[in-house]
């Protein structure tokens, strides 16, 4: 522009003077292209997790690019690449991780894909049918690792519904499914979420969840038994069906029960362990052997005892004969007899047993015809009947023996001792124990009407409560002070 | 070197845009107009070699994302279905409509990488030359025939965009079936505009001007 100054220069060719301004501003066009697409691979790069190889059995449904891998409804992935392997026997997918899924790179990761399937155990992966199949994952625990084989199906822990995560132990699956209803009185509080043949193929141990809201009935001394179907019995006392809802009987089903007095099982955590009873009798039994007494009578012969015939007491049912068998020496019959809790103290050493199968009839000369009945359950089921003298021994141990004789003698009837039976004076106890189980129930966050029920529950379940013998909440309650 | 008269020499400039030729008091005036259209009188487009430069540049940058990322996702009830302009293309052929595929093919994938080879090509050769690395006439038409062909086919880059930019709005059943741009198709949209820019701002006097000098 200084030149400008000397104007009457005569026009003569001049050379072009290139005037370069620093940097032309058009330069930030390309330096914002390159932060762009620089952030973009940068992004790219970021989110960008391990990179897996996944052999599945079968690669239909199975697209490069757009397989997604999904943990818990959530795309944590997608496959890359899908290819046979070099044994042609299956197929090879390269999957990349997104960066928070480096678990899902780890030793004991499990791949499996989810297509829809119907089946008798329920419609699964509906959702599949339109959005496609994709690859469901669980995280792994172990060091980092790259090939994995894909497994034929989800395993049991992933089909997380939020709640309570149990493991129930049973010796078979005994028409339970995936779905069948956990109830709790009936109401349905939970469900089977899977089931495998145990390691050392002794039984079954099924997975099961019970909802959030429910999740505290359960507690360390919970008692579970399978409720499937329809029980019919028939006996003297009538004919009795037990059902338990319609879906358990369609669905089979588990239930139950949390028993009163020792509450200070304690809350428990996921993963707890339970035994599954066959049905609610199964565990009924264990409980009465357990909590009660188990004497062993010596007879001659069987006579007509069997097992489950019912062991009265002034013709008022305390027991059941467990089983029988020959003795060591095959010279007498044991008999096995269990004397429920509550009754177990009516028992004292010196007591007498007698069979109090049918009818006895006696023919005497003088006496005329003398005719002897137990109940007539007794009288359709045969049975054992005990009797203690008015001046009761002293309480027996588990395991006792005694002698069985084949009739009563007749003074043994008259007898009349004053026993009182276990539960009544320990009733005050256990109430206490519940109060403050339910105390603690409140403490572990459970809802104002959901406690309510429980004390509900509790009236009803008094029964039981007087079953359990005294030595029990004694025991139980210096741990549960402690938590 | 050239002795040949020229507008320049004799003191003219052209209107770019009415192409009146107008007289020059003095070559260096720092901002000259047109008398007749008013438009600004410039002996050649401003900073051409440069701005053409960066812009293609900015163009070779951004066909790399174009190409890579997505440029639509047509979603079918619930199930996304992203495609980059190659799948795209390949899918066209897969289904036997070559004719589009093809179609597609230049003017998305071809097209806009002849156009910034093309021009690299002649800023490369503006620059030889000026380094005294002199072409033959001959090549030197030949480059400003390229020049006019990519500033030709330039805009029918933006085909892919018309159509995404349809099927965008058209395609909307909200559950059923939607198709959503990408950040391909941003980027694509962006290469096709630079280099539309670059086009225009690269000035083809450059290819001869080393001819006049010195």
């Amino acid at each position: 522009m200084s030149e400008n100054e000397t104007a009457e220069t005569p026009p003569a060719p001049k050379a072009e003077v290139r005037k370069r301004r620093g940097i032309s501003i058009v330069w930030m066009v390309p330096i914002l292209a390159a932060v762009i697409a620089g952030g973009l691979w940068l992004q790219a790069l970021q989110s960008r997790g391990p990179m897996v190889t996944v052999l599945f059995d079968d690669g239909s449904s199975l697209e490069a690019g757009k397989t997604k891998v999904l943990f818990e409804g959530v795309e944590v992935g997608r496959v890359r690449l899908v290819e046979l392997s070099e044994d042609l026997k299956s197929v090879r997918t390269e999957i990349r991780l997104d960066e928070s899924a480096t678990r899902m790179a780890r030793d004991g990761a499990e791949y499996w894909v989810v297509r829809p399937s119907i089946g008798i155990g329920g419609i699964s992966g509906l959702e599949t049918l339109v959005s496609g199949s994709y690859i469901g994952v669980v995280p792994g625990k172990g060091s980092a690792k790259k090939d994995f084989v894909a497994v034929g199906q989800p395993p049991m822990a992933t089909t997380r519904i939020p709640g309570l995560q149990l493991k129930l132990r049973s010796s078979s699956l005994a028409s339970l499914e995936i779905g069948s209803p956990i109830a709790f009185r009936q109401i349905q509080v939970g469900e089977v979420t899977g089931y495998e043949l145990r390691e050392d193929r002794t039984g079954v141990d099924l997975t099961a969840v019970v909802y959030k809201r429910h999740a505290y009935l359960v507690r360390g001394h919970s008692k579970f038994w399978n409720a499937s179907g329809i029980k019919v019995t028939l006996g003297a006392a009538g004919v009795e069906v037990k059902t338990q809802s319609l879906a358990a009987v369609l669905l089979g089903g588990i239930s139950f029960m949390t028993p009163r007095g020792d509450i200070a099982g304690g809350p428990v955590a996921d993963g707890a362990e339970f035994d599954l009873f066959g049905d609610f009798d199964a565990l009924q039994r264990e409980r009465r052997i357990k909590n009660g007494l188990v004497v062993i009578l010596e007879s001659g012969s069987a006579g007509s005892v069997k097992k489950g015939d019912p062991v009265s007491y002034r013709e008022v049912k305390v027991g059941q004969v467990l089983r029988q068998k020959l003795g060591s020496e095959s010279s007498k019959v044991l008999v096995y007899v269990n004397i429920w809790p509550k009754y177990a103290p009516l028992v004292r050493d010196n007591s007498v047993f007698w069979n109090a199968s049918g009818v006895k009839a006696h023919f005497g000369l003088f006496s005329g015809l003398d005719v002897s009945l137990e109940s007539l359950e007794s009288l359709i089921a045969g049975g054992i009947a005990f009797a203690t003298p008015d001046d009761p021994g002293a309480p027996v141990p588990n395991n006792s023996y005694f002698k069985i004789a084949d009739k009563p003698e007749d003074r043994w009837l008259d007898w009349a001792p004053r026993i009182t039976t276990a539960a009544s004076t320990v009733f005050k106890a256990p109430v206490k124990a519940l109060k403050s189980g339910v105390d603690d129930l409140k403490r572990s966050d459970t809802p104002a009407a959901e406690t309510a029920r429980v004390d509900e529950e509790e009236k009803e379940n008094r029964e039981e409560s007087r079953e359990q013998p005294t030595r029990h909440i004694g025991g139980h309650r210096p741990g549960h002070r402690g938590f | 070197m050239s002795t040949s008269q020229t507008a320049r020499r004799a003191g003219y400039r052209a209107c770019e845009v009415c192409e009146l030729l107008v007289a020059v008091p003095e070559p260096d005036l720092p901002r000259m107009e047109c008398p007749r259209c008013r438009a600004t009188l410039r002996l050649r487009r401003p900073n051409a070699f440069s701005r053409t430069a960066a812009l293609v540049i900015a163009g070779f940058i951004l066909y790399v994302p174009a190409n890579l990322y997505p440029v639509m996702t047509i979603e079918l009830v619930g199930r996304p279905d992203p495609n980059t302009i190659f799948t795209g293309v390949q899918e066209l052929f897969q289904s036997g409509m070559w004719e589009i595929g093809l179609l597609v093919f230049s003017a998305s994938i071809l097209v806009p990488l002849l156009k910034l080879v093309g021009l690299s090509y002649l800023l490369i050769s503006v620059y030889r030359a000026r380094r005294g690395d002199r072409p033959g006439r001959k090549l030197r038409r030949d480059r400003t025939r390229l020049f006019r062909a990519i500033e030709f086919v330039g805009r029918w880059s933006m085909l892919d965009m018309f159509l995404l930019s349809m099927l965008v709005a058209l395609v909307r059943f909200g559950a059923i079936a939607s198709i959503e741009p990408g950040i391909g198709a941003t980027s694509f949209a962006l290469v096709v505009v630079i280099t539309m820019f670059a086009a225009v701002s690269f000035d083809p006097r450059l290819i001869w001007d080393d001819l006049e000098e010195v």
